[in-house]
């Protein structure tokens, strides 16, 4: 090739990945060095199950065997429902709480507030299947260092964490 | 006559003496010109890295491991999958240092790995363009774009494991293409592959550079890949210090390799095996392209381009420099954390070599036509060099970041006695693990990841490391179990650590 020819392709080449580069790396939002949970957790129906810094827990009447599963659902406005007018998803997810071979009687989820948090009303809500809305549950903040957001709901499916 | 013959043992033994310091000085001894350069590229390079250097503990550049590795190397533990085994030793080295914190110190290694790689492939390149003219002026010019490309200069100023790696790239680069026989040649090319497979996992990558003929003909192939092979087997042996560590029961030991399956899983990185993902691919090829321009700017990869087109490098040799770009590309395309960019190192340098190519040639045009002297080519070079460290300098400089000191002095001093802390992201667990077990601060507290809760190995890690933390069953390991079996100790949850260092600046401002 002679060397005129190879600096037009030369120049060519840097023209085409200049125009396609981006500047940034694609990547999951949170991927680093300590392994995240899984996105979908099975336990024995008596255990608490540690959501990142939450956790979940679950009172049932359990025959043998009992389990849960408790699945992290990221953009839960789309993939379930949007949030009531004025609220706001205030964790990035829901949580999808399902029992098998057991009876439910109550979930409790806790979540550590964030300073974010501290200024708002916040409130765990339950998805309600029948009118596709979310519902809110009884929800208190205990504790310090820092608090925690935590909620009691009565059924199987989807809880988020709402503010406003 | 007892005399003359120990005259004549001394005679032969100087004489061996003699050879095998020869045998050494061919692998070693540059001319005056490489000298030249040798020299002039550390001091350079060694300038500028050490003003950009991490005074301390960084989060600067993706550094966020940092906390993790120092903390291993200082507690004679083992660090995170695949344990590093190769830089912890080298670490605890550099700890020894008596200047500077313990964080500055390891950093220390960083740097030093980078320079040597720059002067290493600066050896390469000049193997490789070996018989053209300006071969050693084009090596030079590129081995310092090399230093200074963003990569490889954000890797030097921090601690991570990627400037040694870097280092180990180079010389199996160097050991690829240095043709000349030497005593122990072999056996030493296969032990430095088995002491970067020590490293990191991806010098897998880099093995097949080993056992490439880059010359027509070399004798003995068998027993020379026979050689090579052992020698990588008798490096690699350097994860064995792992098990060694971890029954001394360290605060960091992770996956606590003290049996043959813990180890393994250790080294093969298991936890990270589902990180592989094709889901970025068309973006990250995007970002590939961005990231190589971000490297070398566009005349720099124009310049690479027409020497790759000019197939002034043979097929021979190219062909090992094709499969380490490729491979090292396709690597990290494909894994899925938020910095795998950094595995593409071993590419950035592979176009290092095809920019000198382009630099020879484009010189010796010059040169022919023009009749340009050499103090002119000398300045351009500069010149060229000065423009990469300048539009450089502000995305890699570590030396004003302090969020991980400010962070980790900060929950030390601010938490109440006995407390419980746990955290949730890689920045807080590591920079408190820093503070906490390497400085040795605040012996009174209790850091929990609440992430790691989740394997056994950490469950035990957590029992012996804190003999008073009253511990769940080993089934329900949570941070609410662990609160309310310590329910008299106070706790604080570091979710994230932007939002503790929102609190303090709130707690900061009230107190003003």
């Amino acid at each position: 090739m002679k060397k005129s020819t190879r600096l037009i392709v030369a120049i060519f080449l840097v023209v085409i990945l200049s125009v396609t580069a981006i500047g940034v790396w694609a990547a999951p939002a949170r991927v680093g060095t300590v392994p995240v949970l899984s996105e979908n957790i099975s336990a024995g129906l008596s255990e608490v199950v540690n959501i990142g810094t939450g956790t979940v827990s679950v009172q049932a009447d359990a025959s043998s065997g009992g389990s849960m599963n408790i699945e992290k659902i990221a953009d839960p406005s789309t993939k379930i429902g949007l949030p009531p007018e004025g609220w706001v998803f205030l964790l990035d997810q829901a949580l999808k709480v399902t029992i098998s071979n057991g009876l439910m009687n109550s979930v409790h989820i806790c979540v550590p507030q964030a300073p974010d948090m501290v200024t708002k009303t916040t409130v765990f809500h339950y998805w309600n299947p029948e009118n596709s809305t979310w519902t809110p549950i009884p929800t208190e903040v205990t504790g310090e260092n820092p608090p925690m957001i935590c909620g009691t709901g009565s059924a199987e499916g989807h809880y988020a964490l709402l503010g406003k | 006559m007892p005399c003359s013959g120990s005259n004549s043992q001394r005679q032969s033994f100087i004489i061996k003496v003699r050879q095998r310091i020869s045998s050494l000085a061919l692998f070693i001894s540059p001319s005056h010109t490489a000298l030249f350069h040798e020299v002039s590229m550390v001091l350079i390079i060694g300038t500028v890295y050490g003003c950009t250097l991490a005074p301390g503990l960084t989060w600067a550049n993706g550094g966020t491991d940092g906390g993790d590795l120092i903390t291993a190397a200082a507690t004679h533990g083992v660090a995170h999958p695949s344990g590093y085994p190769l830089y912890l030793l080298l670490a605890e080295l550099f700890q020894w240092i008596p200047a500077g914190t313990l964080a500055f110190r390891t950093n220390l290694l960083s740097v030093v790995c980078a320079i040597t790689a720059s002067v290493f492939l600066y050896r390469v390149t000049c193997l490789i363009l070996d018989g053209k003219p300006y071969n050693r002026l084009a090596s030079w010019g590129s081995a310092l774009l090399f230093g200074f490309s963003h990569l490889v200069w954000s890797q030097a100023v921090i601690t991570e494991v990627y400037a040694l790696q870097t280092l180990l790239t180079a010389l199996i680069f160097y050991l690829a293409f240095f043709n000349r026989q030497w005593r122990y040649q072999d056996i030493v090319c296969g032990l430095v592959g088995g002491l970067a497979l020590g490293n990191h996992l991806t010098s897998l990558l880099l093995i097949p550079l080993l056992f490439w003929k880059t010359e027509e003909f070399v004798p003995g192939t068998k027993r020379r890949t026979f050689l090579r092979a052992i020698g990588i087997l008798i490096g690699t042996l350097i994860y064995l210090i792992l098990p060694l560590r971890a029954i001394q029961n360290p605060p960091v030991s992770w996956n606590n390799p003290t049996t043959l399956s813990s180890l393994f899983q250790l080294i093969t990185g298991q936890i990270y095996q589902g990180y592989f993902t094709l889901l970025y691919l068309p973006d990250r090829l995007r970002g590939l392209a961005g990231l190589f321009i971000d490297q070398f700017n566009a005349i720099g990869m124009a310049v690479g381009f027409f020497s790759l087109l000019g197939g002034r490098i043979s097929l021979r040799k190219n062909i090992p420099l094709f499969w380490v770009f490729l491979s090292s590309c396709c690597f990290a395309l494909v894994y899925g954390t938020f910095d795998s960019y950094v595995y593409v190192i071993p590419a950035v340098m592979v176009f290092s070599i095809w920019i000198a190519g382009g630099i020879q040639e484009i010189v010796d045009i010059l040169s022919s036509n023009r009749k340009l002297s050499q103090p002119a080519i000398y300045l351009a070079l500069l010149l060229a060099i000065a423009y990469q460290i300048f539009s450089t300098i502000p995305t890699v400089d570590a030396s004003k970041d302090a969020r991980a000191e400010t962070f980790g002095i900060a929950v030390m001093q601010s938490v109440p006695e006995n407390s419980l802390v746990f955290t949730g992201d890689d920045e807080s667990t590591f920079a408190l693990w820093y503070f906490h077990f390497a400085l040795k601060q605040r012996p009174d507290i209790t850091v929990i990841s609440a992430d790691l809760l989740q394997f056994p190995w950490y469950q035990r890690t957590l029992e012996y490391t804190y003999p008073d933390l009253i511990v769940p069953d080993s089934g329900s390991f949570t941070v609410e179990s662990i609160r309310r079996n310590n329910s008299t100790r106070p706790y604080y949850v570091i979710d994230n650590y932007r939002n503790y260092l929102n609190i303090l600046s709130k707690i900061n401002s009230k107190n003003q």
